[in-house]
């Protein structure tokens, strides 16, 4: 209701706007959109939190270069077809200068032919595939790409769990697919074996025909290239069955969610995560949004929030030189720009693309604390 | 090796017991009233969601939470066939059936915005333990399952086999007329059947809940999927045969995890209904009565004929019918044509776009499920092919826009009809459980067939379409493919229409009114329903060719249960068989929500609400069914 009566206002003072003259206080118009409903919302909400965090504090400073700044929010319900949509939407506002969004690699996908065709960069903050950079020039992530994370996935199974014979079911989407292969053949060039690797469809309830193969096979760990709600019923399952094997897992199962979900069964889990928020470090950011939101910010609020802030950063820099404020302008200031320290690493594009450090975690005690 | 396999037995019979507690409440309902209670995985979500919110929230003991959860979910089952139910009781067959499907549409989405669309952790009262036999395994929690669920099918058994109260929902499932002759209050036994199933799919959905520790607001649907498969593998009104079902639907799709992959699971399962669909459409304990051609009803008394129209008296009520001749679908898309040269907003293009494709998809679903008289539950398989194969043949094989849209509505039209092989000896609510089935299986196969489709990664960069005859013409920007869209639609709708007013036209209605009669009046039953269906797939592949080549991205999710029930709720709004009425809706309903974005988790609800009064004030459909 809120969005409604926002975007009513916005609708209002646009006209406004435009039939004043240019000058320098136009406001700067960003696009972001991802789920806001439907499954994984909250996933949503979290990266449209990051956002607005960012933003606030731009206004706080007085916009960019003393122009105002707008967020233009669209609700793509994780549907590659909505996202398409709403792309539109933004892409034929006036005055949109960068889009933030999506979510899942999908939908994030689904919408970048939009923004490349009218000319406006895209910087989705989490999706990792490798093909979504490969679009065009105008697409842009703050995530690893699958390539990286399966080679940090890999080190969490081998170098910090110690295990080289490795079972591995993977979720049957985007991520899972090539996530689950990339991982087995960063363990296989290290010299591990991966005895099982299989596709496990996404809703999956019952892994236990699963669990058995695994009993049979006798690994030395398990990686869980699955989302948090399969995996805590997969660890759940597989401690039921008597296995208890050392488990590694990714990013998706950082979520506070999965302890929640898994219980008991997710102690000594060791996980890679970019973006940690008890790490002393991140303060300012953490107690930025537990002020503002009244929780810890999660992976996808970090990511979103470096999102906007690579982003803004490029806009800055574009109006700073004093050419025209277009998309152009603005991919070109994003590709070339300089490297920028965030809260989940350092932003420097190759290709659209970034590389950032890893960071180990497990979880003891109920809670996911710093792995030594 | 013989051990392992023990073992995946084992799990098998531990999730097939869950599938067989579903499957009781749904054959229950089925036989008493013949109808298939689509809100029969609602009322098991919501049997888990009353027990997790009174152990967590009021801070019950289970037992108690649980109790309580039965009872609330069994008033409610008794209210839904007070509510919903009752009052189209002399409304068109298939009424009743669109009736669940719509509350369980408002159920699933009011979950969501009560409990969030996340999942639960459901607290378990005792500490589990794990009872090893060699490498096999079994948990407290199945045993508890196997016990609650084995005591809940005697005592249903008992129930039904020896009270006096049972012996009237016997004689009313075997002939409803004929025990109300004889005094038995048949409204009152309906409505006890739908509190049985509601009491049952309660205790199924806490026993699931305690077996996968968790509750999810989306749970309803795939176990109500498994639980209406294992009913119909059983033999849909049979009690004993509703319990093998479930637990040979568990040991097969355990196996087929176990040995293809655990990827495949599903798809067998699916594939398995299919088959036995094809070759014993009366299932493992079933009476043959179900294979009848059409004249009898599926399991109870008979059925007055095929007709999904038709009343329970048989009479078909007047009514009006506004539709347009064949020639103002082209003057329409000509129209429509002129929007681009009025305004240059893309995102305005694109939304229309859609409303187009979707008109065309109501119009496909309104034809197999209005004049062929097939409910179909199942048509976004067929989107799905059309537009895989324009992906296809466009990225993959590089061809022009004249190879490939046609060769999607080929293919397409192809595939339809194969599908109509299985359904043509199923009849009235039976046939939309096979549909059901042919779409899951056409998501799953877009799923897993990864070197074709992608699987779930789903084709990017499909190329914009290109007609090398029109000398390299390529149409790349919205309001080029907005004209391909509006030609293909009005084309499309045009024919279809022209085939519906045709002797054709007219020997699909005499099959669906009748289809013993129309057989024995010489017209070839299988050759007709088969060649509607490719019609009708037809026009399903054109629209998916266009939405490939409109969003020029396509993953599986865009075709998927959901989309299937979107269509044919369009359809009946519009008014089965009435092609105008099912594009007016399917345009209207897919624009209408643009202008409500904000309001994106209502929209669900609005459409099942919306559903339910058309089918209470005008069941057929605001244009009229033809």
């Amino acid at each position: 209701m809120k969005r409604l009566i926002r975007s009513t206002a916005l609708a209002a003072l646009l006209p406004a706007f435009l039939a004043a003259p240019a000058q320098a206080a136009e406001p700067i118009t960003i696009g972001f959109f991802s789920h806001l409903s439907g499954n994984f919302a909250e996933y949503g909400a979290s990266s449209k939190n990051g956002v607005e965090l960012y933003l606030d504090q731009v206004r706080k400073q007085g916009g960019i270069e003393g122009r105002p700044v707008k967020l233009l929010v669209e609700d793509d319900r994780n549907s590659p077809q909505e996202a398409a949509t709403v792309a539109r939407k933004i892409a034929g506002t006036p005055g949109v200068v960068l889009a933030i969004g999506s979510w899942s690699t999908t939908a994030s996908m689904a919408a970048s032919p939009i923004f490349t065709e009218a000319k406006i960069p895209q910087i989705s903050p989490t999706s990792s595939h490798p093909d979504f950079t490969k679009q065009s020039d105008y697409v842009f992530r703050q995530n690893n790409t699958d390539d990286v994370l399966a080679q940090y996935n890999a080190d969490t199974i081998q170098k910090k769990l110690k295990a080289n014979t490795v079972v591995i079911p993977y979720s049957q989407d985007d991520w899972g697919v090539y996530t689950g292969k990339a991982t087995a053949q960063a363990i296989e060039k290290a010299g591990g074996k991966v005895l099982l690797l299989e596709s496990v469809q996404p809703g999956s309830r019952d892994f236990r025909p699963f669990i058995s193969k695994v009993k049979a096979l006798k690994p030395e760990g398990v990686f869980l290239a699955l989302p948090y709600q399969e995996a805590s019923i997969f660890v759940q399952q597989l401690r039921q069955a008597g296995v208890d094997i050392p488990v590694g897992g990714g990013i998706p199962l950082t979520s506070p969610k999965f302890i929640e979900l898994s219980g008991k069964a997710a102690e000594g889990i060791v996980l890679h995560t970019i973006f940690f928020a008890q790490d002393p470090s991140k303060k300012d950011f953490t107690d930025a949004y537990k002020a503002k939101y009244g929780r810890l910010p999660d992976q996808f609020a970090a990511l979103a929030y470096d999102a906007a802030a690579v982003g803004v950063q490029a806009i800055r820099r574009v109006v700073q030189s004093g050419k025209p404020l277009t998309g152009e302008a603005v991919r070109d200031e994003l590709a070339n720009g300089p490297a920028y320290e965030g809260v989940t690493g350092v932003t420097k594009y190759d290709h659209g693309n970034v590389r950032k450090d890893p960071i180990f975690i497990t979880v003891r005690d109920g809670q996911f604390q710093l792995f030594e | 090796m013989i051990e392992l396999f023990f073992s995946q037995v084992l799990n098998g019979l531990a999730i097939g017991q869950v599938y067989a507690l579903i499957a009781l409440g749904f054959s229950l309902v089925f036989g008493v009233s013949n109808l298939i209670n689509f809100a029969q995985g609602a009322l098991f979500m919501l049997g888990a969601f009353f027990a997790f919110s009174g152990v967590t929230w009021l801070g019950l003991p289970l037992p108690v939470a649980a109790l309580g959860a039965i009872v609330l979910v069994t008033l409610l089952g008794m209210l839904l066939e007070g509510v919903a139910l009752r009052p189209l009781e002399n409304g068109p067959y298939i009424a009743p059936v669109l009736s669940t499907l719509a509350i369980s549409m408002i159920i699933d989405q009011l979950a969501e915005i009560i409990w969030s669309p996340e999942g639960q952790s459901f607290p378990l009262p005792f500490e589990e333990i794990t009872f090893f036999i060699g490498g096999a395994y079994i948990t407290s929690t199945d045993i508890l399952i196997f016990v609650v669920g084995g005591l809940a099918a005697l005592a249903l058994t008992w129930f039904l086999a020896h009270s006096w109260t049972g012996r009237s929902v016997r004689a009313t499932a075997q002939d409803r007329d004929a025990a109300a002759q004889l005094g038995v209050r048949t409204d009152k036994v309906r409505r006890l059947a739908f509190g049985l199933a509601g009491t049952l799919g309660a205790l199924s959905g806490i026993l699931v809940a305690l077996y996968f520790k968790s509750v999810f607001p989306q749970m309803g649907m795939p176990f109500a999927l498994k639980g209406f498969s294992a009913a119909l593998l059983g033999g849909l009104t049979s009690i004993p045969g509703a319990v093998v079902g479930g637990l040979s639907l568990g040991i097969v799709e355990t196996l087929a995890s176990a040995y293809i992959g655990e990827g495949y699971r599903d798809l067998v399962a699916f594939s398995l209904l299919l088959v036995f669909l094809l070759f014993r459409p009366q299932g493992l304990l079933g009476d043959s009565r179900l294979s009848a051609l059409g004249g009898l009803g599926a399991a109870s008394g008979s059925m007055p004929s095929t007709s999904l129209l038709a009343s329970a008296s048989s009479q078909r009520a007047a009514h009006r019918v506004w539709d347009i001749p064949p020639w103002g679908f082209l003057l329409a898309g000509a129209v429509l044509a002129l929007l681009p040269l009025l305004t240059q907003s893309s995102y305005v293009l694109q939304a229309v776009t859609y409303a187009m494709i979707f008109a065309l998809l109501a119009a496909s679903v309104s034809l197999v499920s209005g004049s062929i008289g097939v409910l179909s539950l199942g048509h976004a398989a067929f989107y799905g092919v059309g537009a895989y194969a324009v992906a296809v043949l466009g990225h993959t094989y590089g061809l022009p826009a004249e190879v490939g849209l046609p060769g999607a509505v080929l293919l397409t039209a192809a595939v339809a009809a194969v599908a109509a092989l299985p359904l043509y000896r199923l009849s009235g609510h039976t046939a939309a459980l096979g549909t059901l089935a042919i779409g899951q299986i056409g998501f799953l196969v877009f799923m897993t067939w990864l070197p074709v489709t992608r699987g779930p990664m789903g084709f990017l960069n499909i190329p914009a379409p290109r007609f090398e005859l029109l000398g390299g013409l390529r149409l790349a920007t919205i309001g080029q493919k907005f004209w391909l869209a509006a030609l293909v639609a009005a084309v499309g709708l045009f024919l279809a229409q022209r085939l519906l007013n045709s002797e054709m036209g007219r020997a699909w209605r005499g099959m669906r009114e009748d289809r013993l009669a129309a057989h024995a009046a010489g017209l070839p039953v299988r050759r007709y329903l088969m060649m509607g269906f490719a019609v009708s797939g037809a026009l399903a592949g054109a629209a998916g060719g266009l939405f490939a080549y409109v969003q020029s991205v396509i993953s599986p999710d865009s075709f998927n249960v959901q989309v299937s029930l979107l269509l044919l709720t369009m359809a009946v709004l519009g008014g089965l068989g009435n092609l105008t009425g099912a594009a007016l809706a399917g345009f209207l309903l897919t624009l209408l929500p643009e202008l409500f974005r904000s309001f994106a988790e209502w929209r669900m609800i609005a459409y099942g609400v919306f559903l339910l009064l058309v089918l209470r004030l005008r069941p057929q459909g605001i244009l009229g069914a033809r």
